[in-house]
């Protein structure tokens, strides 16, 4: 029996805005799952579905085996870390971790015990009697997650709830929500449009775009292992650069070809390619897969360069190819004003899509 | 000697409000409380309050307005918090509803006792409709309504009136409110009556304090819808005194002493009741805290 199930899973607003588009998805106990996309492509509306705060259009969700589509928020077994906290304002810190713990009615010394317990895991234990007001952004961060740890929940979902923190706070709290989840091993369904807390945080990545599911898989097969246009462009930063090319076919091999240059492309794709002979198709390759050589005989092009952005431990080369933007990544230090010409060739992995399918070519 | 002149720049160009306060605010209220507390002569005597304490017309006219305030206050806070509720939903046609609730809005005290007194006279639209429906046989003779009974009718009137402005006040305050904080109540646990009573509402508390001091004072100081349906005398009230006194009996030389007297004593009234409100929502807080 799979924890969590989604079947055709279908939500509409007002007769005929589609959020999500009968989706499908399964996720396994103990799993840190995150709902990847773009804003508006229904990853929030799919969480809200799961809580019981939207109702359902069509599909079911089935939570151990049980199908919960009718079952109100709380007899669901599930608490929320929302993107604004939703920390109560006339509660104080003990409170807010009390209050679901008084609703079931438990015993005053064990709550307290409880609450004290949570408190210090999430490290707010100094702060206990204060209000949210006379907390920073992090100190209430720690408390939603204090408060939804009380309760023991067979699920967390959690709303964008690193999105109001600044950057650096970011990153170390996505840190302690991974030693979290796996110190519980609870479930955890994590939302965000941020594809780097993504990548550091899922065991799972759903990409979303316009409420249905592009591809579901780990950071690595999301990355690596894109399917379509939009995961590859989505994922990863800078993100794939995409260059238009026709195949050509020439004594049984096959070759991209445009006005800059010709590429022999790996026999791997020689089956899946030799129907899209003479037409154009989406040559995309990751910025960390082109190569940066002085040997006019090793080089696939020139690129012409506009900029380049120092990163430290690496440097994001700009420049242009055929009118469009291209962005590569190298270990080598550049001085800030290098222009003109590089030479450029494609090492490593690569991926070829169909035009106007958007889907990737075997 | 700049520095001088700029710490009191705020001090002068306050001054015309300074000016129009202590003119036309301070100066009429400071004269009422004087003019109450001295005889004919202009010396000190509190003569005035005890001739209306002794006024058989005052104690019900007292009893009448702590009645009006607290069971109107009561009765249109919680209708128009559940309308509120209930406004401050999605759904079709909600702006419809809130469109027709807030005719009354629109319709002036004087009109409205007018409305409500071709409705409920013997022969009125209300007899009329009840009959039709055969609900009733014979009339109902509303106006001749006595004591507790006109007094329940005048505060259903004013209920009618008044109910759209507090709810204005409180669905205001519910759309300010994060949907996530109710959200979070129903995740953790609370039924919605639970999330109501435990969250939105002591979130809510300074819109509910605003919209329950305006309402009490407006309802300590009702009068008018009174004098419309019953005419003076019939339900008195505090305030429908001073206007008995300036306005049907102003020839006396006692009038205008008596309703300096009367306005006084409502001044004292609301502002005792104001501060008892305002002590016991804070020691509600209190309890919470735990």
């Amino acid at each position: 029996m799979e924890f969590l199930e989604l079947k055709n899973l279908t939500k509409i607003y007002q007769k005929d805005i589609v959020a999500i588009d009968n989706i499908n998805l399964t996720i396994h106990d103990g799993e840190f799952l995150v709902l990847l996309g773009p804003s508006g492509c229904g990853k929030t509306t799919t969480m809200r579905m799961i809580a019981g705060l939207e109702e359902v259009t069509k599909g079911d969700i089935i939570l151990e085996g049980k199908r919960i589509n009718d079952l109100r928020p709380k007899d669901r077994g599930v608490s929320m870390i929302f993107q604004s906290y939703a920390i109560w304002p006339h509660m104080t810190v003990f409170e807010n971790i009390a209050y679901a713990l008084k609703l079931k009615k438990m015993d005053k010394a064990v709550i307290k015990e409880k609450v004290l317990e949570v408190a210090k895991k999430a490290s707010i234990i100094d702060y206990i009697n204060r209000y949210p007001t006379q907390l920073s952004g992090g100190q209430r961060q720690r408390v939603a997650v204090a408060r939804a740890m009380a309760v023991e929940p067979k699920l967390f979902l959690m709303d964008e709830p690193l999105s109001n923190l600044d950057a650096k706070l970011r990153v170390s709290m996505r840190t302690d929500l991974k030693e979290v989840h796996n110190e519980l091993g609870a479930t955890s369904i994590f939302v965000t449009h941020d594809q780097a807390e993504a990548m550091s945080l899922a065991d799972r990545i759903v990409v979303m775009n316009t409420g249905t599911i592009e591809q579901i898989g780990s950071p690595n097969d999301i990355y690596h292992d894109s399917r379509t246009m939009f995961v590859a462009n989505f994922i990863g930063s800078p993100s794939t650069n995409f260059i238009d090319v026709e195949i050509i076919e020439k004594g049984g091999k096959y070759f991209a070809k445009n006005d800059a240059f010709i590429f022999e492309l790996d026999s791997k794709f020689n089956e899946g390619i030799s129907k899209y002979i003479g037409e154009i198709v989406v040559l995309g390759v990751r910025p960390e897969n082109f190569a940066l050589v002085s040997n006019d005989n090793e080089k696939l092009f020139d690129l012409d360069v506009i900029l380049i952005e120092p990163q430290g431990s690496h440097s994001i080369v700009v420049g242009k190819l055929l009118g469009k933007q291209m962005k590569i990544v190298t270990s080598k230090v550049f001085d800030l004003n290098s222009k003109g010409n590089m030479k450029v060739k494609i090492d490593g992995n690569y991926f070829i899509f169909d035009k106007n399918s958007e889907k990737r070519i075997y | 000697m700049k520095n001088k002149f700029r710490k009191w720049t705020p001090y002068f160009l306050l001054t015309p409000a300074l000016l129009y306060y202590l003119f036309f605010w301070i100066r009429p209220v400071f004269n009422a409380f004087i003019g109450s507390m001295t005889d004919f002569d202009g010396s000190f005597s509190l003569r005035f309050f005890i001739e209306v304490f002794k006024e058989p017309m005052f104690s019900a006219a007292f009893r009448n307005s702590v009645l009006f305030a607290l069971i109107s206050v009561l009765l249109q806070f919680s209708i128009a918090f559940m309308m509120a509720l209930l406004l401050n939903k999605k759904f079709k046609g909600v702006n419809l509803l809130l469109f027709i609730a807030l005719i009354p809005m629109a319709v002036p005290p004087a009109a409205v006792a007018i409305l409500w007194k071709t409705g409920f006279s013997t022969f009125g639209w209300l007899n009329n409709i009840l009959i039709t429906l055969h609900i009733i046989k014979t009339p109902i003779l509303w106006m001749t309504a006595q004591g507790f009974n006109a007094l329940l009718f005048l505060i259903l009137i004013d209920t009618w009136t008044v109910l759209p402005s507090v709810m204005i006040i409180l669905l205001a305050g519910l759309q300010n409110l994060n949907k996530e904080y109710e959200e979070a109540g129903l995740i953790f646990g609370a039924t919605k009556w639970q999330v109501t009573k435990d969250i939105i509402m002591p979130i809510l508390k300074p819109t509910i304090i605003t919209a329950v001091i305006l309402r009490m004072i407006a309802a300590i100081q009702v009068w008018m819808i009174s004098v419309m349906m019953f005419g003076y005398g019939r339900v008195p009230f505090l305030v429908e005194r001073i206007a008995y006194y300036t306005d049907v009996v102003p020839m006396l030389d006692e009038s205008y002493k008596m309703s300096l007297t009367y306005s006084v004593i409502v001044t004292v009234i609301v502002m005792v009741s104001v501060v008892l409100y305002l002590q016991v929502s804070k020691k509600s807080k209190k309890e919470v805290e735990i």
